[in-house]
């Protein structure tokens, strides 16, 4: 049996109004997040992520297309869909600076409707989930970014809701955090059994976290599809080929016949060249005629590319389009 | 249940907030009984019947008690949606499952409490200053108080709702402080009609309590019925003229903006 979708974004429409203009900023988007799974919205920045990710947590009412949060319709049955949601919003805004970390937790368990009695263990299981256990009784304001980024996503877990929204959960973090914060994620989904969302442009943190992912530019979706499948569909033959001396005009011409030169770097002791080619036995010709014409190889090497170049590709292909 | 826990969550981050920044708010008194010392030796010297707040001693005592607390009343309700706002805690507000009206409604509860407690010390204080004996029926006075404060905080829910969709409203709450200080002269005696003003007959309905020793049990059914009447018409027209300017907000993503 397939996984329940938790979540249903479907043809979703979110309009602005700027100096009497008509903005796009969501654009017929259409995905499905399924029970424990941690699905990427990745983008760049103004691509519509946020819009998208205020739009399901009900902070931003939608012009078209339809939300459904375990069932509930985010335009008639706002807070019945919110019994399922919590969120970390850009820039962990969702706490309070003036107030301890044990002081947030217990405030925003109350406003869930939790009795502070019931929620004692949960706190003290997320403050040693989340090795908060020395700044419990700090403000949050004395807290690195870091720190406070974690302690908003311990907030976002203390009401114990299915799903959990985090927009841009590792922007500003150093490499270290960003680190953690990844593995905080993935533990996240896998002890708690969370279904997250999260949102964004670092192509790192979908490639750590996420199971499938749809990628926005300016409100549409280009693609959608898991990471591992994205990553084997964008991954065609690339070779990079260091040679001793650059080939002459002629060789190049001809290189052009066999495969699509990407690069060509020339440097003081060697040249070397990015080849994208449609099947790994084109390298016999390529070879041959390195041979005709005389040209030393030193190496060669296939390029993997991550999710980033993949990224990278898809906004140089739809930017070709709006060209054409 | 739900609603409890919510309301005892926003009491308990009050007093945290008051005990954390009492320092903030003990000069804030300091200042008011400052200026009302400048004052008070100030109308003693022009003359009993010269107040320009007042038409006696006692009146004035009161009313600029009540001046003060009026201020606080609607601007705490504005300054705590900007503020919330601006800190970006808002947007988490909203997303709770219990209706953000009934969160705000507990904020005014609690804020309710307190307005109280000051507003005593602040007149016990000024007797203190002034050896003018008032009446201090304290129930008569608590309830009287509780429920008129209400018909402010629907005043406070309008400016707040502009303040979302606006952002800078600073000169407009500035405004309504002198609107405030014309509701704390008017009278309903002389000028029957003010008394449909936000908190004009509860006001009223203390001078008597504190100088001619009215008590709620002597209330008529038009006391009761204005008092009431008055606060609940104006909490309502508070809520309807925030949710317009919620609509707004929500629609252009505005909430967490400021």
């Amino acid at each position: 049996m397939g996984m329940v979708d938790y979540l249903q974004v479907n043809n979703l429409q979110k309009l602005y109004y700027v100096n009497n203009s008509k903005i796009k900023a969501v654009d017929d988007v259409t995905f499905n997040v399924k029970a424990g799974e941690v699905f990427g919205l990745l983008g760049p920045n103004g691509a519509g992520k946020t819009s998208i990710i205020k739009c399901i947590c009900g902070l931003l009412d939608y012009d078209g297309g339809d939300i459904i949060v375990n069932g509930y319709s985010m335009k008639n049955k706002r807070r019945k869909g919110l019994r399922h949601i919590s969120a970390v919003l850009e820039g962990n805004r969702n706490i309070y600076w003036r107030m301890t970390v044990k002081e947030n937790l217990e405030f925003f368990s109350g406003i869930n409707g939790i009795s502070s009695s019931k929620v004692k263990e949960r706190i003290n299981y997320l403050i040693n989930q989340f090795q908060l256990q020395q700044q419990k009784d700090t403000v949050v304001n004395k807290l690195s970014r870091g720190m406070k980024q974690k302690v908003a996503i311990a907030i976002s877990l203390i009401a114990n809701k299915d799903i959990i929204l985090l927009d841009e959960p590792t922007l500003g973090l150093d490499v270290s955090m960003s680190h953690e914060m990844r593995s905080i994620l993935r533990g996240i989904a896998k002890d708690e059994n969370k279904t997250i969302l999260l949102s964004t442009h670092d192509m790192n943190v979908v490639e750590a976290t996420c199971d499938r992912l749809i990628i926005i530019n300016k409100g549409k979706i280009i693609a959608k599809d898991t990471v591992d499948n994205l990553k084997s569909l964008f991954n065609k033959e690339i070779y990079k080929v260091t040679l001793m001396e650059g080939p002459k005009n002629q060789l190049k011409e001809r290189l052009k016949k066999v495969a699509q030169l990407l690069n060509y770097q020339k440097q003081a002791e060697n040249t070397s060249l990015l080849l994208q080619l449609d099947n790994g036995n084109q390298l016999i010709e390529i070879f041959q005629l390195f041979k005709e014409e005389g040209i030393s190889l030193i190496a060669i090497e296939k390029v993997t590319k991550n999710l980033e170049g993949i990224f990278i590709d898809l906004l140089k292909e739809e930017q070709h389009e709006i060209l054409l | 249940m739900k609603y409890f826990y919510s309301f005892s969550a926003i009491a308990k981050r009050e007093w945290i907030e008051l005990k954390r920044y009492w320092f903030n708010s003990f000069i804030g008194i300091v200042m008011y009984i400052l200026v009302f010392l400048a004052l008070f030796t100030g109308a003693q010297s022009i003359g009993q019947n010269n107040f320009a707040l007042m038409d006696s001693l006692e009146g004035f005592l009161i009313g600029y008690a009540l001046w003060f607390l009026a201020i606080g009343a609607f601007s705490d309700t504005a300054h705590s949606i900007i503020d919330e706002a601006r800190k970006g805690t808002l947007e988490q507000l909203y997303m709770t499952e219990i209706p953000f009206t009934w969160l705000l409604i507990s904020k005014n509860l609690v804020s309710t409490v307190f307005f109280l407690l000051l507003f005593v010390f602040i007149i016990i204080m000024q007797m203190q200053i002034t050896g003018i004996a008032l009446n201090l029926d304290l129930l008569s006075i608590s309830i009287t108080l509780f429920i008129s404060l209400f018909s402010l905080y629907g005043i406070g829910l309008i400016l707040a709702g502009l303040g979302l969709v606006f952002k800078r409203i600073q000169n407009l709450l500035g405004a309504a402080q002198f609107v405030i200080v014309g509701i704390m002269v008017l009278s309903p005696t002389t000028i029957p009609f003010v008394k449909f003003l936000p908190f004009v007959y509860g006001r009223e309905l203390i001078m008597n309590i504190m100088r001619e020793g009215y008590s709620v049990f002597n209330f008529t059914i038009i006391d009761w019925s204005f008092l009431i009447g008055n606060s609940v018409i104006y909490m309502l027209v508070g809520l309807y003229g925030y949710k317009l300017s919620e609509r707004q907000v929500l629609k252009r993503g505005m909430l967490g903006q400021y």
